[in-house]
């Protein structure tokens, strides 16, 4: 399975209309539907990106499906990207307070002289916070894990011929802990999203210390 | 159309072998431990990856390889002074290459020590006699770490050729570190080195650290690098949590490996690198300056990893040095 087919694997769920979403429920209007995003974030790596939301047709619980596409700053355009594909749903509102659970899909691409993987895993988030028509406060906790790994080596066949290609199971896991600041003015939501990443075993943790998310958003 | 394209993708995934990532050999060589086809020496309790050229009774040449966390294979290009009468013993440092690994909580209850211990006891291991030479040729951390040895056992020490130690104590070699591994944070190398922290995350197995570790390992080499490499270069297997460790220690405790070098009259051969623009002679002569007796040599037409790529300059000018002695 190389790249592109995993990029139609993820087109196909954009015609799904699955999409993922940071939201400020307080500020969705009745009749806004669709929310468009666009993202700069420092998230493993230092990303760009675009996301797109669907508000479901459920007036008990809220729940908005979404899509969203980051790739890696570089000159090499699109060779490394993830892919989000969930389910946001507030579950729980009062007086201002919700608790949102939003789990997801994920898939990533990478490709460098190293090698070319192709990886799958589930991520769960969850949020808690206080939503007012102008802005919003939310702590957030999230939880990744990978799946499956196709590797294809590249460069590193030249110095150990032995090393398999092939299927991989997990790899492990990473937990994020953060909170997002949200400003509404008009249609427009901005988001800033801080925190930091954790290994699952809280030892080994990714070289960058820190995520920084930054999204601007325009429900329509 | 749609479902049975995704239908077909997800029957090609269910049917496929699905590998264990920590299986040995699948994507990380063997080490000793699981090989025992590969040459090795049990000492201080370690199971190290040793290879020898040459006549046991020949003077000695220790060749110490960089790091931390790295091995001997692009050092060894060096086994040719075993064609000029020398006998040449190469080693993976204990918990790098293909060394014996060690759990995470050896290192943090132990010093970097062990490192100049382990080179003592392959020096004594393989003396012959008391009047056997012996000379050390370190690169980078190794250069560091000939020094260390030399700092404490001058008088076991015939002679070295030290090639681009970053720097004899932790502050000097954080300093050299800031200069040689810059930090472009929007650069295609760095997110190449940094975005598979999201596929191997939270393991503490050696296998995936130091599968993940050659990832790393893009960045130091991209195309403008600062220290001028022309690429990558051979190597087995990184020594990850040997590596990160050795970062905690000198972090936690620093280290001066100078501070009984003053009484080291023999000469010494400094080698730096043309294209590594953090090095320099600058930099050299203020790394050097402990020692009382020093000469410099310039490798030609190579980046930091001189002994691989500037092996045709280096090799005469080292030749010639130990023939000095």
């Amino acid at each position: 399975m190389n790249k592109y087919i995993f990029l139609v694997l993820v087109l196909l769920q954009i015609g799904q209309h699955l999409f993922a979403q940071t939201l400020n429920w307080a500020s969705i209007e009745a009749e806004d539907k669709h929310f468009l995003s666009l993202v700069i974030q420092g998230d493993y790596s230092m990303n760009y990106g675009v996301a797109y939301g669907y508000k479901l047709p459920t007036p008990k619980t809220p729940m908005v499906l979404g899509i969203e596409l980051n790739s890696p700053f570089g000159n090499d355009f699109l060779d490394d990207w993830r892919s989000n594909v969930n389910l946001h749903m507030r579950l729980w509102e009062r007086n201002g307070f919700a608790w949102s659970l939003n789990p997801g899909f994920v898939t990533k691409n990478y490709t460098s002289e190293v090698a070319n993987l192709n990886n799958v895993g589930f991520v769960l988030k969850t949020q808690l916070g206080y939503y007012k028509a102008r802005g919003s406060f939310a702590a957030d906790v999230s939880y990744e894990r990978t799946l499956f790994s196709k590797i294809a080596h590249t460069g590193l066949k030249a110095y150990y011929p032995a090393i398999r290609d092939g299927w991989y199971s997990s790899t492990g896991a990473n937990i994020k802990v953060g909170a997002t600041l949200n400003y509404s003015f008009r249609a427009y939501d901005l988001f800033l999203s801080l925190g930091k990443p954790f290994g699952q075993d809280f030892k080994n943790n990714p070289t960058l210390p820190f995520y920084a998310d930054l999204r601007i958003q325009k429900r329509f | 159309m749609k479902q049975l394209i995704l239908f077909t993708l997800v029957l090609g995934l269910i049917s496929c072998k699905v590998e264990d990532p920590i299986s040995p050999g699948l994507l990380v060589p063997r080490t000793v431990e699981e090989d025992n086809t590969l040459p090795s020496l049990t000492l201080n309790q370690t199971r190290l990856h040793v290879e020898t050229f040459g006549l046991p009774t020949d003077p000695i040449i220790v060749m110490i390889h960089g790091g931390p966390g790295g091995d001997y294979r692009s050092l060894l290009k060096a086994k040719a002074f075993a064609d000029d009468s020398y006998f040449v013993i190469f080693y993976d440092q204990r918990g790098t290459g293909l060394s014996q690994r060690l759990d995470r909580s050896f290192y943090e209850n132990s010093t970097i020590q062990f490192y100049l211990d382990d080179l003592d006891a392959l020096i004594t291991h393989f003396r012959t006699d008391l009047t056997q030479q012996v000379f050390l040729i370190g690169h980078s951390w190794g250069a560091m770490l000939a020094t260390g040895y030399i700092n404490q056992f001058p008088q076991k020490i015939t002679g070295a050729i030290l090639a681009e130690p970053g720097g004899f104590t932790w502050t000097q070699t954080e300093e050299y570190l800031s200069r040689s591994n810059k930090l472009k944070f929007f650069s295609e190398a760095l997110n190449d080195a940094v975005f598979p922290d999201q596929i191997f995350a939270g393991r503490e197995e050696h296998e995936i650290l130091d599968y993940k570790a050659a990832y790393f390992a893009t960045f130091e080499n991209a195309p403008g690098n600062a220290i001028g490499n022309a690429g990558s270069y051979p190597f087995w297997r990184s020594g990850a949590v040997a590596f990160d460790e050795a970062i905690k220690f000198a972090e936690r405790e620093g280290f001066d490996f100078t501070t009984d070098l003053s009484g080291f009259n023999t000469k010494v051969l400094f080698a730096y690198s043309e294209l590594n623009t953090a090095y320099q002679l600058e930099w050299a002569e203020i790394v050097s300056a402990p020692y009382p007796n020093v000469a410099f040599t310039s490798i030609a037409n190579s980046g930091h990893e001189l002994l691989y790529f500037g092996w045709t300059d280096f090799y005469p000018k080292a030749l010639t040095y130990l023939k000095e002695f």
